[in-house]
């Protein structure tokens, strides 16, 4: 299925493996709401293509789609907004 | 209990030296992702949701109380206090840091464990009947095949890249499947031959997943020694007509369904011929010499404990009468039991235990089970050798530990994938349902009239949860966004294996439990007596009663 615009960019953490999202700065935040939304995939090929070069800091990024009427990033996806909120339920320790 | 030679000690100490050189040039920026990810996937590192993810071997499941106190101190060090116990026996941790896991590795080879065959197109760990070596109804321990299987099959040069994953699953217990034999790549099991001699019937092409297939029984009796040499015939057919060019087509179940039982047979019998008889057979010499590394367990002479057992079940003491009812299976030597300890506390994440919860239980395995303990494909520990007479005292302390819930093999003992709240493949949560399901059906009362009934739930089509073979199976789906869940009948994984069938259309999230509420209810409504197991009423009414009452209340 095509990428539905407006998106974010993504990738993980080398070191760690955390979600981490393209900021309007070309820095990668761990706060979804700091990311940029990209309204046009010129403009988001272009990003990705960036992104791709900085493997030994993010690896795997990629674009997922968030919903064009929220004013903050907000993923249309369970998958991104559990990725962003980290697990629904307690660790185990925890619970 | 399995102990290494100096071959298996070298083997994972330099595995680990060589993983922690790969991890060192990946983090210098030396080695692309690309590059990277082969390796790191050949010493069962993922990269899943929120981070990576570590998936350690424990062959066939066996483990001892010095194993797991570093699998306790590994969870607290570098990850975060817990580990979630798989359907393959092994343990997984969700938060190591890449440049913490060779120092992982190192601990892990220090008291003989791995990663290894935990991920990749490779043969996997191998599983096995989490009583072997105990049961009653064993005729044979399988755990010296499966180590044999392990010795063949680690680093085998012609199977390290198959056309996809393989996984084999042996049990001597021919009466009563607990190890699903049936829904693996190759399931063995150990049978009786015409002059009582003991071989295999091998069982090829069962698995779940987008394409379940219950396996096809491809010999049905091969004699033992030949074990490794007809393995080797079936890997070699499955390497060179298997699918490369469809990952979803790849499974070996595909090929033994497209080319049909008896041509896929004929391709192994005629392969077999030529290389059976050779070096690669087990002689009982060889047999012999894996035999000797194993520790045996040493008994007590002691007088049959049944009546004392049957007793315990009556006695004052309802919750542990309970415990005993359903957590103890009688032993193959007068008075010693066989106790199971659920990790499916009500309202828990299934399989998931803390570093805690291990350290105790380590010690409680040195105390009451001869240091040993058996991780289950469904997601609980094992102590193999209890006597009878330490059974209370054993409890009492689980109860301690959260770990005393009297419910194996009831509803609540659920197998649950980790889903969407951590794995990167899945469509939906799982976990939280399974937390609600416990919280719902936390009477045990209920649980007990409702007797036998499996429920198995995955967050995804890959079927990690063995949806396919509960008899109350849950799948999560992906509603443009929104988690649905589809509801299936009638699966089993044992010795009458079949695979469940979806009841209608899915429900959402807040309607899954009540769902299975009902289904149950009109179980109890239908059933011929208490006796009538619920697959056995659904076999005989069909589905039909269960959809009516599943989606009585249904919002569509």
């Amino acid at each position: 299925m095509a990428l539905q615009l407006p998106a974010v960019l993504s990738g993980s953490l080398t070191l760690t493996g955390a979600p981490v999202y393209l900021t309007p700065g070309r820095d990668w935040t761990r706060n979804l709401q700091a990311a940029q939304v990209f309204g046009a995939s010129e403009e988001l090929e272009a990003a990705l293509g960036w992104a791709r070069t900085q493997e030994a800091v993010v690896c795997d990024p990629y674009a997922f789609s968030v919903d064009a009427k929220a004013e903050l990033p907000t993923p249309i996806s369970a998958r991104e907004r559990i990725r962003a909120s980290g697990p629904t339920v307690g660790l185990a320790r925890a619970s | 209990m399995y102990q290494y030679d100096a071959i298996d000690q070298r083997i994972v100490e330099e595995r680990a030296a060589q993983f922690r050189g790969q991890v060192t040039r990946r983090l210098a920026g030396e080695i692309t992702e690309d590059e990277f990810k082969p390796l790191r996937l050949q010493n069962g590192l993922y990269m899943q949701l929120h981070a990576y993810m570590l998936r350690v071997a424990i062959p066939y499941g066996l483990l001892s109380s010095k194993q797991l106190r570093m699998l306790a101190r590994i969870a607290r060090v570098y990850d975060k206090g817990y580990g979630h116990l798989s359907t393959r026996q092994n343990i997984q941790y969700n938060w190591p840091k890449l440049e913490d896991v060779p120092s992982i590795l190192d601990d892990l080879a220090s008291v003989q464990m791995h990663a290894i065959q935990t991920s990749g197109n490779c043969i996997r760990n191998t599983t096995a009947d989490a009583y072997a070596g105990v049961a009653r109804d064993e005729i044979e321990d399988p755990r010296p095949w499966c180590e044999l299987i392990r010795q063949w099959s680690t680093f085998h040069p012609e199977f390290a890249f198959l056309p996809r994953k393989f996984k084999i699953a042996v049990t001597g217990a021919p009466g009563d499947d607990r190890a699903a034999v049936r829904f693996h790549d190759i399931g063995l099991r150990i049978v009786a031959g015409p002059e009582g001699e003991h071989g295999f019937e091998v069982i090829v092409g069962g698995g779940l997943g987008r394409t379940p297939f219950v396996g096809k029984v491809v010999r049905g009796f091969l004699p033992k020694q030949y074990l490794l040499s007809y393995l080797e015939a079936i890997l070699r057919v499955y390497n060179v007509h298997g699918r490369r060019d469809n990952k979803y087509k790849a499974r070996i179940k595909v090929l033994v369904d497209a080319l049909g039982v008896e041509e896929f047979s004929r391709l192994v019998e005629e392969e077999w011929e030529l290389i059976r008889d050779t070096s690669i057979d087990v002689t009982e010499q060889e047999l012999a010499r894996v035999k000797a590394f194993f520790i045996p367990a040493h008994y007590e002479t002691l007088p049959s404990a049944d009546s004392k057992l049957a007793a315990m079940k009556l006695g004052k003491n309802r919750d542990f009468g309970l415990w005993v009812g359903n957590n103890v299976t009688p032993h193959k030597v007068d008075g010693y039991g066989i106790v199971t300890i659920s990790v499916k506390a009500p309202g828990k994440p299934p399989g998931d235990i803390t570093d805690t919860q291990m350290e105790a239980v380590a010690d409680l395995a040195d105390r009451f089970s001869q240091s040993r303990l058996v991780v289950t494909h469904m997601q609980n520990l094992v102590f193999p050798d209890v006597k009878v007479s330490d059974l209370e005292s054993l409890w009492r302390e689980l109860v301690k530990l959260d770990l005393a819930t009297a419910n194996a093999g009831k509803l609540t003992d659920m197998i649950c994938c980790p889903g969407l709240d951590y794995c990167a493949l899945a469509n939906a949560t799982s976990i939280p349902i399974a937390e609600e399901l416990g919280r719902h059906f936390d009477d045990m009362d209920y649980l007990s009239d409702i007797g036998e009934v499996s429920l198995k739930m995955s967050g995804c089509i890959n079927a990690c949860g063995h949806h396919h073979i509960g008899n109350i199976g849950i799948l999560g789906i992906d509603k443009r966004g929104e988690e649905f869940y589809q509801l299936m009948l009638g699966g089993s994984p044992g010795n009458d294996a079949s695979l469940g069938k979806i009841l209608g259309p899915a429900f959402a999230k807040h309607e899954i439990v009540a769902a299975v509420g009902r289904v149950l209810a009109r179980y109890l409504e239908l059933r011929e007596s208490s006796d009538e197991r619920f697959i056995d009423a659904f076999r005989r009414v069909g589905a039909e009663p269960f959809k009516e009452a599943a989606y009585a209340d249904h919002q569509g």
